[in-house]
Formats: C-alpha cells, structure tokens, sequence
C-alpha cells in the first residue's frame, strides 16, 4: 500500500505541473490572453472550457484550460490516495481501516456537496 | 492580469515554498502576507491560492516520506476524519467572514507562530514506548541508524487537537502542520520524524476539503493559483536540496522577526 500511495501522490504532482507548465509556455507565447476581460474564476467559465464540441482540441492550447487541468489533477490526488487505502486495507481484510477510510472519503464528497448544492 | 504580475506570483511562490523547505512547514504563511501585502490580492483569493499550493508541497513530500514508512498512513487516516470535518466548517467560517476579520485572524496567528518557532528550536522531543496497541508504528531511522517501534497513545487528545488545525487550515488556508506536529509528538507520543510525516500525509486531504469550498465561492483565479503552485514547487524543491548544508538556531530567529513584521502589517490594513 505504501508504495502504490507513494506512487501516486508522485504521479499527481507531476502529471498537475505538467499541464500547468504547458499553460505557462502558452502564456508566455500569447501574453494578451492572461489580460482578456473574460476571465476571472467562476465555474461559468471552467464549464465551457470543457464542452466536448469541435472545438475542443483547438481550446487545448487555452492556457486557462491547461491551468485549470493542472490544478485539478492537484485537487484529485489526494483523493486518490485516500481510494488507494480503502482498496488496499479491503484486499488486507482491514475492515476498521477499511470503514475509517470510507468515512474520510464521504467527508470529501460531503465538502463537494456542501459547495456545490446551493448553485 | 499581466505577465508581470504572474510573474511576481510565481517568484513570491519560490520564496514561500524555500523558506518552508527550510522551515519543515508550508510555505502558505509567507505566502499569505506576500500576496495580500505586496500584490494586493483580495484575502480570500490569497488564502483559495494557498490552499491548493499545499496540496502540492504536502503531496511532494508525503510520497517520499509514505514510501520510507516514516508517515503512518493508519494513524493518518483516523486524524484525518476530524481534521477534514474541521476544514469544512473553517472553509465556510471565512467565507463568511469580511477581509478585515480575516486579515487580523491572520496576523494573530503570525504573532503565535513566530513564539512557537522560538520555543521549537528548544525543545526537547518527547518520550515514546512501543507497548502494542491499535495503531503502532514502525520505520527505519536512518539519522540514528536504528529501528524505530513506537505506538500511539491518547488517540482522543490527537483526534481533537486535528480537528482544531483542520479548522485553522480551512479558514486561514494554511497546513495546520504547525499544530500536528507538536500534538501528535506531546500527546499521542509519536516520535518527531513519524509526527512531522504523518502530518504532510493529512495536509493534502485536509486541504481538499475547503479547496471545493473556496472554488464554489469563485475565490479560485486559474492564473493565480497556477504560477503560485509552479513557484512553490520549485521553491521547495531548492529549499530541500539547500535544508541539508543550512541549519541551526539563528534561522529560526530570522524568521521569527520576517513573521513578527508580517504580523504588524496584517493587522494594521
């Protein structure tokens, strides 16, 4: 368990500043996109950057895009680490373990309910 | 948002994350006061940014330290049900709060950190036994050159001091480790190499927890938050690789006096 969690937690961070170095190279190549009067955080924006449309492939190269991968990707591994336990401690047959784990992941998915229910 | 300005993010980034490379915490208490001092940043994107910047450092170091068995995943794991329901309620406690509030919350945990630091670098570690019980731990030590057993003891003490960081980390956007740390070393006798690992390891989940929080309230900003990290993690990369020749009681004393005249400022906005 420990290496797979190890593992993963490196993955994470690699794979998150991967895309946020792929943001930062496009910015530097067009630095009139960081200023478009478009941006600003709102899940409006982060929503149609991720329609699948025809131009999907063409919005890769949108730095907010890969900003916003990256920071996901960030978000995600710390999750993943917790779904690694409870798999492991199942297959250990842990069950304490096991329930403790479940238990933080259903806080997670409370914190994500909780944000999200009003919008 | 210009090309300067995401650049001075992420050298602020750099410097954050050195000196708490250096310092053995996140980087989120320097980078708090750079963004809402020098670039003035609304405080409530600075702590959104600081807070997924954690997740970075605490991800880095937790998959070294989880791989040389020093972080105890299990002990981890049952702080981390507090720690995270702290957070939730602390995400939601700032948002709720104005920018001045905050600002001075702010600077009164300065002033505690900075007396901290000067009581830390006396300190002794606290005693530790391995008798068996429900969560032991076990890794090599390879600065003594010894096995290290140890079990947890007085599981509630932890449990509640976890939730309280949890509650400062959603609120104020930093690790909490400040906290942990001592806690689980006085309270719960775990020796300080396991301690300060184990509390990296939580530090990414419980940053989750009030990440989701923050993004709902559109505190978030890609580009801020995106040179942020990139700095930070290149800050804390540097600072690990310098850790090992700097050292000793006078750091601990600059910092005291950089965290001292943060503080100040803080509360004077």
């Amino acid at each position: 368990m420990e290496r797979l969690i190890s593992r993963a937690l490196r993955l994470g961070v690699i794979v998150s500043s991967l895309f946020l170095i792929g943001g930062f190279i496009v910015a530097l190549l067009h630095p009139e996109v960081l200023s478009h009067p478009s941006v600003h955080p709102s899940a409006e924006h982060f929503l149609s950057l991720f329609r699948f449309d025809r131009a999907f492939f063409t919005r890769l190269l949108d730095p907010f895009l890969l900003f916003y991968l990256g920071i996901f990707t960030l978000l995600l591994t710390p999750i993943l680490r917790v779904v690694i336990a409870i798999v492991s401690f199942a297959l250990q047959r842990d069950a304490s373990f096991m329930f403790i784990s479940i238990a933080v992941f259903l806080i997670i998915l409370l914190s994500l309910f909780l944000s999200f229910w009003r919008s | 948002m210009s090309l300067t300005s995401f650049l001075l993010i992420l050298f602020g980034g750099s410097i954050a994350g050195l000196l708490g490379a250096l310092l053995g915490i996140g980087g989120g208490i320097f980078l708090i006061p750079y963004f809402v001092l020098f670039l003035k940043i609304p405080i409530h994107q600075a702590i959104a940014t600081s807070i997924v910047c954690v997740i970075a450092t605490s991800s880095t170091a937790a998959s070294v330290n989880v791989d040389r068995r020093f972080a105890n995943v299990r002990l981890g794991m049952v702080l981390e049900t507090t720690t995270t329901l702290g957070a939730i309620i602390g995400g939601f406690t700032a948002n709720a709060l104005s920018a001045t509030t905050l600002s001075r919350i702010f600077g009164a945990l300065l002033v505690f950190v900075s007396l901290l630091m000067v009581r830390k670098s006396r300190q002794k570690e606290a005693s530790t036994e391995f008798r068996g019980g429900w969560i032991n731990g076990q890794y090599f030590d390879p600065a003594t050159n010894q096995e290290v057993k140890y079990t947890v003891r007085r599981l509630p003490a932890g449990l509640s001091v976890s939730f309280i960081a949890g509650n400062l980390s959603g609120l104020l956007g930093i690790g909490g480790g400040i906290m942990k740390v001592p806690a689980m070393n006085l309270f719960c006798g775990v020796p300080m190499k396991a301690a300060t690992a184990t509390s990296n390891l939580m530090i990414g989940v419980t940053a989750v927890a009030s990440a989701f929080i923050y993004y709902a309230h559109d505190r978030i900003h890609p580009v801020i938050t995106s040179a942020a990290i990139l700095g930070v993690l290149l800050g804390s990369w540097a600072g690990t690789a310098l850790s090992a020749r700097l050292h000793g009681r006078t750091i601990a004393y600059i910092f005291t006096g950089v965290l001292l005249f943060l503080a100040i400022e803080m509360f004077l906005r």
